[in-house]
């Protein structure tokens, strides 16, 4: 018993009632490393190890196997005079921005638009359909669709119009852009749309009692009170535009070769640099992808600066 | 039984799995389920306790013709030697999973591709077998060893700079003009052998309204292959190995090749490849090759395999090929040879030896190469019927690997600066001018950051 009283006793052990909290927060605490290491384990395994891998790898030259031999920063300083890359990475900012811009206005004419429409459930299933399609399949049907004698020019032609050639170099790069807007807009319409769906009703009954037109209640009702949602997809979209493979890989490509180097975003640089074209250089596509993880990150977080405001409750 | 009081004062008896036990448990149980799951038991290997499993990485696809041959001879070799074959049907892609494998010790005992694949994954890594001993063992049933039956020509790319073999041919592709002879008959009585005779040609047909010549252009290696051979055939076998890695780009300016380069370059400005060839999706012109909308194929001796397998050629189509256009004196046939390759961690080199000995048995041979049809790499085979004009100009002429080896040795350079030029000259988006003025300055720009 005394050995009890000494135990219970003990200053060590003795923790304030505030600290100890409900049998739920004891439970609580305890719990938690048991559900968050296997998940942090994972994360550290599949993740922080790889990437500390690649940012080892990228400071070396290796063929993917056999030993590496060091080359410090000279990966990074080639790749920045590279024209190939130059162009990557000029692509990849034209998709982020251009693409992107036009992503997000045709999402803001659908959202005004279906807003205020009848059926505007199915009409949102449709515009959605798209992203349920993988790009590859996308891009194999546009590649039917839009080849010099496709779909489109036989029906242009019925009209008296000459073939365009939508694949040629020139357009290539215009016609992947158009097919990453056509993919993309229905899941930033719907993103928007469900910001837009918070929005108090009176409002609009408010705007338009005060004689507001349906651009006048887009410009001042929906826009502003639908900015966090904006803000986020904004993100989203720089996120994954820099992701962008498939569809560029799939329209561009064929069956044993890649995209022409003039469409490449930093997603095939890297992809064409070690696998893709045999050049197995493994060094030197880590260090491409390193440099546009970097430049996106930095991206993301100007952006997030940006578009930061206090929330707004409605 | 009382083990001790807890800080609240409750009595803690025998201490059953706790909550955060189970939980981890829980979570980590289907996690090690899933790692057993994706790990090898190794019982393929056990099975090896009763006879060798051999694992094999194939360029073919089950649902190839190819796979299909194959099959059944694996099927033979099982029957004869007791050996197992593990085949994985792979594809083309075949080589980039063996390099991923070759920093495991999960490696295939053997497999096939290209000798420029191999080299870049197997011999540029030092994973490969020297296969000089299987060179000397006799071919599965019959009295020859491998190395008297496998065309010597071919050594010139399935060698190392050392010279150790690092790959026994199977079959080979070379490269030239190909043609319907039932509707080109004049060329096929007297195949042109000058490139000013081929010009004519072309110029007569366009004058027509013919188109001359197919290429899909949306396949840059189809494209620029075109100034790869005249180059070829002006530098004569390396030369164009040689102008593609000086380091200065000066070799561009021999007017012998900007003359070549604007004649090849006028062929895309003035007309003729047919309409929309730069627009549209392989097998598009291909295919109006076979009907007979253009005249000439610059490609490798894959087409009958495409003719023939994919229904394309009408059945009054009778395949002929034709050497490339002379341009001086060289008159060598590029090709790429396919074949076996061991890694250098494969578990069961006696085994692949025995395979790849078995595969090039002359019936076994034999029975693939004329049904898919390809040019088997045995010097003392029949060719199939719509190859044997192929192989005739292979017999007659040196044989040189395709643009040199450009691809194998530096397929960086390749991809980056040589085809995508290539191309643009094909598709009429710089002259021969222009061509000569762009590759000068960016190879020269390439070799500056990459020595």
């Amino acid at each position: 018993m005394t050995l009890l009283h000494e135990r219970r006793d003990a200053p060590t052990r003795s923790v304030p009632p505030e600290r100890r909290g409900s049998p739920v927060d004891v439970m609580r605490r305890r719990m938690f490393w048991p559900f968050v290491a296997p998940a942090t384990a994972l994360f550290v395994v599949f993740f922080v190890g790889p990437t500390i891998g690649v940012i080892w790898i990228s400071l070396n030259e290796w063929a993917g196997a056999g030993p590496m031999s060091w080359r410090g920063l000279k990966n990074y300083v080639t790749l920045v005079q590279d024209p190939t890359f130059q162009t990557a990475f000029s692509n990849s900012m034209k998709i982020l921005v251009l693409v992107g811009g036009c992503v997000f206005l045709a999402s803001f004419a659908l959202t005004a638009a279906l807003r205020e429409m009848k059926g505007k459930r199915l009409a949102r299933s449709i515009i959605f359909f798209p992203v349920l399609v993988s790009g590859i399949v996308i891009a194999l049907v546009w590649g039917i669709l839009f080849q010099h004698g496709g779909t489109v020019n036989s029906v242009l032609g019925n009209f008296g119009v000459e073939p365009i050639s939508w694949l040629n170099s020139s357009n290539m790069f215009t016609m992947i852009g158009l097919g990453m807007v056509w993919i993309n807009v229905g899941l930033y319409t719907t993103i928007i749309l469900a910001g837009v769906d918070r929005i108090p009703i009176y409002l609009y009954e408010e705007a338009s009692l005060a004689g507001a037109n349906a651009w006048q209640r887009f410009r001042y009702v929906t826009l502003p009170l639908s900015r966090d949602v904006v803000s986020v997809a904004a993100v989203l979209w720089t996120i994954e535009s820099i992701k962008i493979f498939e569809f560029i890989f799939a329209f561009g490509g064929t069956t044993n070769d890649m995209p022409p180097t003039s469409v490449w975003n930093s997603a095939l640089f890297v992809y064409g640099e070690s696998f893709g074209s045999s050049a197995y250089r493994f060094g030197y596509a880590s260090a491409s992808a390193l440099l546009m993880l970097l430049v996106f990150t930095a991206f993301v977080v100007l952006l997030r600066r940006l578009t930061h405001r206090e929330p707004l409750e409605f | 039984m009382i083990r001790g009081i807890r800080d609240d004062g409750r009595v803690t008896g025998i201490r059953t799995p706790s909550r955060a036990v189970v939980g981890t448990a829980a979570m980590i149980g289907p996690l090690l389920a899933v790692a057993a799951c994706g790990a090898d038991d190794g019982s393929a290997e056990a099975s090896g306790e009763e006879g060798q499993v051999l694992h094999y990485w194939s360029m073919w696809q089950d649902s190839e013709p190819d796979a299909q041959y194959l099959q059944e001879a694996i099927d033979e070799f099982e029957t004869e030697t007791g050996i197992t074959v593990e085949v994985e049907w792979h594809g083309r892609d075949v080589m980039n999973k063996v390099l991923a494998a070759q920093n495991t010790d999960s490696v295939p005992d053997v497999v096939t591709q290209s000798t420029s694949k191999v080299g870049s994954v197997m011999v540029n890594t030092d994973q490969y077998t020297d296969l000089s001993s299987l060179y000397e063992q006799e071919v599965f049933g019959e009295d020859v060893t491998i190395g008297e039956v496998i065309n010597e020509d071919y050594e010139v790319v399935t060698t190392t700079e050392s010279g150790e073999p690092f790959l026994v041919p199977f079959f080979v592709h070379a490269y030239a003009l190909w043609y319907d002879a039932n509707r080109l008959n004049e060329v096929a009585a007297s195949p042109p052998e000058t490139w000013d005779d081929f010009a004519q040609i072309l110029e007569e047909t366009r004058s027509s309204g013919q188109s001359p010549l197919a290429l899909d252009g949306d396949i840059g290696s189809y494209a620029s292959i075109w100034p790869g051979m005249t180059l070829a055939r002006i530098l004569g076998p390396g030369g164009l190995l040689e102008l593609a890695t000086d380091p200065s780009g000066e070799g561009w300016e021999d007017p012998a090749i900007r003359d070549a380069m604007v004649e090849i370059g006028e062929l895309a400005a003035s007309g003729y490849f047919p309409d929309g060839y730069d627009a549209s999706k392989w097998p598009t012109v291909q295919r109006q090759w076979f009907d007979g909308e253009a005249d000439f194929l610059l490609m490798g001796s894959w087409v009958p395999l495409e003719g023939d397998t994919k229904g394309w050629a009408p059945e009054d189509f009778e395949l002929a090929a034709m050497n490339f256009p002379a341009f001086g004196d060289d008159r060598s046939v590029p090709f790429e040879a396919y074949g076996f390759a061991i890694p250098k961690k494969a578990k069961n080199v006696d085994a692949a030896e025995q395979f790849i000995a078995f595969m090039l048995n002359k019936d076994t041979l034999s029975t693939w190469a004329n049904a898919v049809p390809v040019l088997p790499a045995r010097t003392d085979l029949e060719q199939a019927g719509s190859l044997e004009g192929i192989y005739t100009i292979m017999q007659d002429n040196q044989l040189t690997p395709l643009l040199d080896g450009l691809r194998q040795y530096h397929p960086d350079y390749y991809s980056k600066i040589f085809e995508p030029a290539g191309r643009d000259l094909m598709l009429g988006e710089l002259s021969g001018e222009e061509f000569i003025a762009h590759i000068k300055e960016q190879q020269a720009n390439y070799w500056e950051l990459n020595q």
